[in-house]
């Protein structure tokens, strides 16, 4: 395909996921993000989709690798977790329900995906403030609790959608920048249990759980 | 789901949809869009083993890569192909799905589907890449017929028997990772106790009994794996005793009598079933019968028979009105012969004219010359006989002056007759000669005795 010219100059290619409910507006976060498009008449997403974009982190070209999952079949997302380095969690600001179900997606997260990813914890749809069900507040608590980056956002505005995604990426760099240092500096042997989804870089996965909004 | 719903209400109105709707999710997708999606599950599975025994090489990569079969799979049997695969072959999958009667046709298409592009698939390099791939490539198979002849006859093998068997064999494995998962989640099954209660409640007549004796939330999961093992609607009594001695092994265990109440639960619908598969195999064969009284083939036959004896006719009427034709080129041609010979003598014959004609012309030119020396001469007869007069009336006036008249008239008479005998006697040796002569070119010797005949001729006047 054609992405492969990419790949070639591409320093990292980061795996991530975004879960949440159903219809809190995940595919419109990702074509925000990858190709700056908002559809109002989005269909239900079955199954599991892709985005891509390159992004430049302190001077490393990296590609990422979005994947877009369907939040109406919690049942069977979990095999999706597998190699992500990143997860978003989304919910819908004008619906409590999904605010709820957090707590499940985050719990399947911690179950099946690796124990070191970065997720970040998004409130969609800020634009619709008057029908506002969660507080931007009890977002901000719950996800210091469960030691979460948090971020409101808006695809149809465009608002923090990009900010999102760059602070995730970036956190993922910095942890598998941190983690090549300290592989250097133990010695040659690598650990690489994200090796299929990284092919040019060799030195990957971190090994400390980084709350990243400690800093 | 909703997909389909969306097909159905675009073919009927609304309430013939919801009621087809009801009756195909019942009969082809029981405990498949449930919350747990068991079924869909163990079809995946199902799917996953086919792949592996049809195409070994594209699951490794596939494997390689990262990519379960089931990413993208489930989504073409969850939506039953729609929005997957183009409008028309979508349809036409449909088409045999409902005349089958059950889920054969989705493992068929999605295998028909994998062997088209399985070869573009070995090619790629990344997870990502071979899913976007194929499902970029699985919406563009705009070939219906292509597909399902594909799907009919590459995989006959494949069928509900050998499919039940599958199911049988991998169902347990996903009710386990459900077990497994519902124990480690009892937090988050608790706080939703109450509906999951009513859910149960609701779908399942059989937990109806055991929600009365068992108020203890501890007893959730056994409860849940009875109601799994009625939802899963196997049709299998040993998948249900299964399910139950998992029972036996937990905590508490049901009593005999509630065994006994779903054993005839259980019983009761596997009647109802058989009596709706006697009623099915009825319908089957009345369906059989019109087919069979549709078949006019031999109907046709003969039809065509007859079409061919006619073309025959027809051909033997072009032969005879070809050999009619050629028979009058050959008279045509005989005709146009006899033409031009008539032609040819009319042609001779005017060239005869012409000359005749030109005959008469010249006779005619002969006989005007002729006149024209008739006159001529005359004209000199008159002048010759003025002449002779003259000397005439001179001679009697030297007769008169030398002698007596008498012997001068006397002489004068005599020479009178004998130039006149002469005159006569010329004319009558020639009279036999006159017609030749005319014909002929007349010689100029001939001219003098003309001359005497008609000086004659005009003195006798």
């Amino acid at each position: 395909m054609g992405d492969d010219i990419f790949d070639e100059e591409c320093d990292y290619l980061f795996k991530a996921v975004v879960i949440g409910d159903s219809g809190v507006g995940k595919s419109n976060l990702i074509s925000r993000f990858t190709k700056d498009e908002f559809r109002i008449d989005s269909k239900p997403t079955i199954g599991v989709e892709f985005g891509y974009k390159n992004i430049k982190v302190r001077d490393k070209l990296i590609k990422a690798q979005i994947w877009d999952t369907a939040g109406q079949e919690r049942a069977i997302t979990s095999s999706y977790y597998r190699g992500a380095l990143g997860a978003m969690l989304v919910y819908d600001i004008t619906r409590l329900s999904t605010f709820v179900n957090i707590k499940k997606w985050l719990h399947e997260l911690r179950e099946f995906g690796n124990e070191d990813m970065v997720i970040i914890l998004v409130a969609n749809k800020s634009d619709l403030s008057h029908s506002r069900e969660v507080e931007k507040e009890e977002g901000k608590v719950f996800a210091e609790k469960e030691g979460l980056c948090f971020m409101e956002t808006s695809a149809l505005q465009n608002l923090n959608v990009e900010e999102a995604f760059l602070q995730m990426i970036t956190i993922i760099h910095d942890i598998i920048s941190q983690k090549s240092l300290e592989d250097k500096m133990n010695g040659p042997k690598l650990n690489l249990t994200n090796g299929k989804e990284i092919h040019i870089a060799d030195e990957v996965t971190a090994t400390k759980q980084v709350n990243c909004c400690s800093r | 789901m909703n997909f389909f719903a969306g097909l159905l209400l675009l073919l009927m109105p609304e309430e013939n949809a919801f009621w087809t709707f009801v009756g195909i999710i019942d009969d082809y997708f029981e405990g498949y869009y449930t919350e747990e999606m068991i079924e869909s599950q163990v079809d995946q599975l199902v799917f996953e083993e086919l792949m592996r025994e049809r195409f070994p090489k594209l699951v490794n990569h596939l494997d390689y890569l990262g990519v379960q079969v089931a990413w993208v799979s489930g989504p073409w049997f969850l939506s039953i192909f729609v929005n997957m695969i183009p409008w028309e072959s979508v349809i036409r999958v449909w088409d045999v799905l409902l005349f089958e009667g059950n889920r054969v046709m989705l493992f068929r298409t999605a295998l028909a589907l994998m062997e088209l592009y399985g070869p573009a698939l070995v090619t790629t390099k990344d997870a990502g890449d071979a899913i976007t791939l194929l499902q970029s490539l699985a919406g563009s198979t705009f070939d219906s017929s292509q597909l399902v002849f594909t799907a009919c006859m590459g995989f006959l093998a494949v069928t509900e028997a050998r499919l039940q068997e599958l199911r049988v064999k991998h169902r347990p494995s996903v009710l386990e990772v459900i077990e497994e998962r519902s124990r480690k989640g009892r937090v988050w099954k608790d706080s939703k106790g109450i509906a999951t209660k009513l859910y149960s409640f609701k779908h399942d007549p059989g937990s109806l009994v055991e929600e009365k004796k068992d108020n203890d939330k501890g007893d959730m999961v056994a409860d849940k794996d009875v109601q799994l093992g009625l939802e899963s609607h196997s049709s299998n009594l040993d998948e249900l005793l299964d399910s139950l001695n998992i029972d036996s092994k937990m905590d508490s265990l049901p009593d005999l009598q509630e065994q006994v109440v779903l054993l005839k639960v259980e019983m009761c619908r596997l009647l109802e079933e058989k009596r709706s598969s006697i009623l099915r195999a009825e319908e089957l064969e009345t369906a059989l019968m019109e087919m069979v009284k549709e078949d006019n083939r031999l109907e046709l036959t003969a039809r065509v028979e007859q079409l061919e004896h006619e073309v025959a006719i027809l051909q033997q009427a072009l032969t005879d009105k070809q050999e009619q034709e050629a028979a009058m080129l050959q008279v045509l041609i005989r005709l146009e012969q006899d033409q031009k010979v008539t032609e040819d003598a009319r042609r001779r014959a005017e060239s005869d004219l012409a000359t005749q004609k030109l005959e008469v012309h010249v006779l005619q030119e002969k006989y005007d010359k002729a006149t024209a020396s008739i006159a001529e001469m005359q004209k000199r007869v008159v002048m010759a006989e003025s002449m002779l007069e003259a000397t005439l009336q001179y001679e009697s006036g030297q007769s008169k002056a030398l002698a007596s008249p008498r012997a001068g008239r006397v002489e004068n008479p005599s020479r009178k007759i004998g130039l006149l005998s002469f005159g006569l006697g010329w004319r009558d040796r020639n009279k036999g000669k006159n017609n030749t002569e005319e014909s002929t070119e007349s010689s100029p010797d001939n001219v003098s005795p003309k001359k005497e005949s008609n000086i004659e001729e005009q003195q006798g006047r």
